[in-house]
């Protein structure tokens, strides 16, 4: 079971400043970019990134993604969402 | 052997810089006129085509100072049409509001400015020239632009004691990022030992100061703490590998597998004029000299550990050892490890003197 409050940290996320997105053609691979870093992305979370733009709730991206695809549980997305604010890529945009 | 794509773009844009670190990276004879001979921009440009063709992702524009380059914005401008992550690695004290906006305009996405410690006489005093409180109005006006800000620090025996009030001014800078790289000793730096090398005590301190702005998160994206390498077990893997992720560009034009790689005098890189980066990349003999595992001799031969660190970094092997195949002589395994062991006693009998530091200066 997920805890009420945790969930609600993850609410309003948006990409930090100076973090985005990048398709490499050459690569064939979506990719996070951010200061001295990138980290290639699975189909999963580019949809998942995509969703964070600072107005959707942590239940709306998941609604979304379930409607997306049908084997990602909620739990991964608790997990990427938190593994990327740890590393300070996501804020809470609700909180600015 | 599968050759990965590189990842990342180092475009040493110039040599010149108007301060004068004792442990300059840049080489000791970097005011020859074959440095002073700059790449034009047409060069440059298309440079940063072929590196987009390539699959780099991320381009840093250092120096010397990229400040210097007039032309910067151009270069940054091609690089961000192509979706590279753009960084500007610079000493700050040249970053002024107007061409600070005109990078924003252009595409940049974040920028690195050194400091050189806590307090301004002290940091004045490594720089060689006043320049501390520029480079605090430039992480400022850094800030204040919306770029994401890294301070980085080199550290050495003058400041490592203060690495806690370092990482203090790099809070209330709002830094989103630090580098706290100890000395790596080449070039200036190796030329400096004695006076930089610091103490087993100084780097315990400092490495509880960065343990504290670690748990209580001071910076959202991190902090990296370069570890002393003289002061390890292990060798760093350097450059993650040669030929495994960097491209160097120099000044001049030559590309190499890392920013002191010219120290190897049996190798002889290409120039962009002369090549294309994919070229350089997978075929060169530069970049393969020393890729992979087949180049080392014993005990990293027979070593586990051979594809963690590859056998450490080959311009120290040779610089301390002569030998460019040799095992790093930072590993403890080395037979060499002694030349290591010799340094430390050596900065450690000069603790009590004030140093004296040979500044980064121009041969006459
Ligand atoms: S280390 Fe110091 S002298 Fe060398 S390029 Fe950087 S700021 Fe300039
Ligand atoms: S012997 Fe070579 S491969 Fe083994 S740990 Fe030392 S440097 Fe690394």
């Amino acid at each position: 079971m997920i805890e009420e409050n945790q969930i609600h940290a993850l609410d309003y996320l948006g990409l930090s400043a100076g973090v985005r997105l990048h398709w490499s053609e050459v690569r064939q691979q979506h990719w996070l970019l951010f200061p001295e870093g990138a980290l290639a992305l699975n189909s999963t979370a580019v949809a998942i990134l995509a969703q964070c733009n600072g107005y959707h709730s942590f239940e709306a991206i998941a609604t979304a993604l379930e409607k997306q695809f049908s084997d990602v549980k909620e739990s991964d997305l608790q997990d990427l969402l938190s593994y990327m604010m740890k590393r300070g890529l996501l804020i809470n945009q609700a909180q600015l | 052997m599968i050759i990965e794509r590189p990842l990342t773009l180092i475009a040493e844009l110039t040599y010149r810089c108007p301060l004068r670190c004792p442990y300059c990276s840049n080489p000791l004879n970097y005011s020859d006129s074959n440095y002073r001979q700059e790449l034009a921009t047409e060069y440059w440009l298309k440079a940063i085509s072929q590196a987009a063709s390539l699959g780099i992702l991320q381009l840093g524009f250092t120096g010397g100072e990229p400040l210097l380059r007039q032309d910067l914005e151009i270069m940054v401008e091609a690089a961000a049409k192509t979706g590279i992550y753009t960084s500007l690695i610079t000493a700050g004290t040249l970053l002024t509001p107007d061409r600070a906006a005109k990078l924003r305009e252009c595409g940049l996405d974040h920028i690195q400015i050194s400091i050189q410690d806590s307090q301004a006489a002290k940091s004045d005093y490594i720089a060689g020239i006043p320049s501390f409180e520029k480079k605090l109005a430039a992480a400022r006006l850094v800030k204040r632009l919306g770029f994401p800000l890294t301070i980085n620090v080199v550290l050495h025996r003058h400041n490592l004691d203060r690495t806690e009030e370092i990482l203090e001014l790099c809070k209330t800078l709002e830094a989103d990022r630090v580098e706290l790289a100890n000395t790596q000793y080449y070039g200036w730096a190796l030329s400096n030992r004695d006076s930089l090398l610091p103490t087993p005590e100084q780097l315990e301190r400092a490495k509880q100061a960065v343990a504290i702005a670690k748990q209580q998160r001071y910076f959202p994206m991190g902090v990296v703490y370069v570890l002393p390498d003289y002061y390890e077990k292990y060798p760093k893997p350097c450059m993650g590998g040669w030929g495994q992720k960097t491209m160097v560009i120099s000044p001049n034009g030559d590309v190499l597998p890392c920013q002191v790689a010219t120290s190897i005098p049996e190798l002889t890189f290409t120039n962009l004029r002369n090549g294309t980066l994919e070229w350089i990349w997978f075929e060169s003999e530069a970049f393969n000299r020393f890729r992979g595992i087949d180049w080392m001799d014993e005990p990293c031969r027979s070593c586990s550990r051979q594809t963690i660190d590859f056998g450490g970094c080959r311009c120290q092997a040779l610089l301390l050892t002569g030998s460019a195949t040799a095992t790093d002589p930072v590993c403890h395994l080395s037979p060499e490890h002694h030349l290591i062991l010799k340094a430390q006693e050596q900065g450690q009998g000069k603790q009590e003197f004030s140093p004296t530091f040979t500044y980064r200066s121009a041969k006459e």
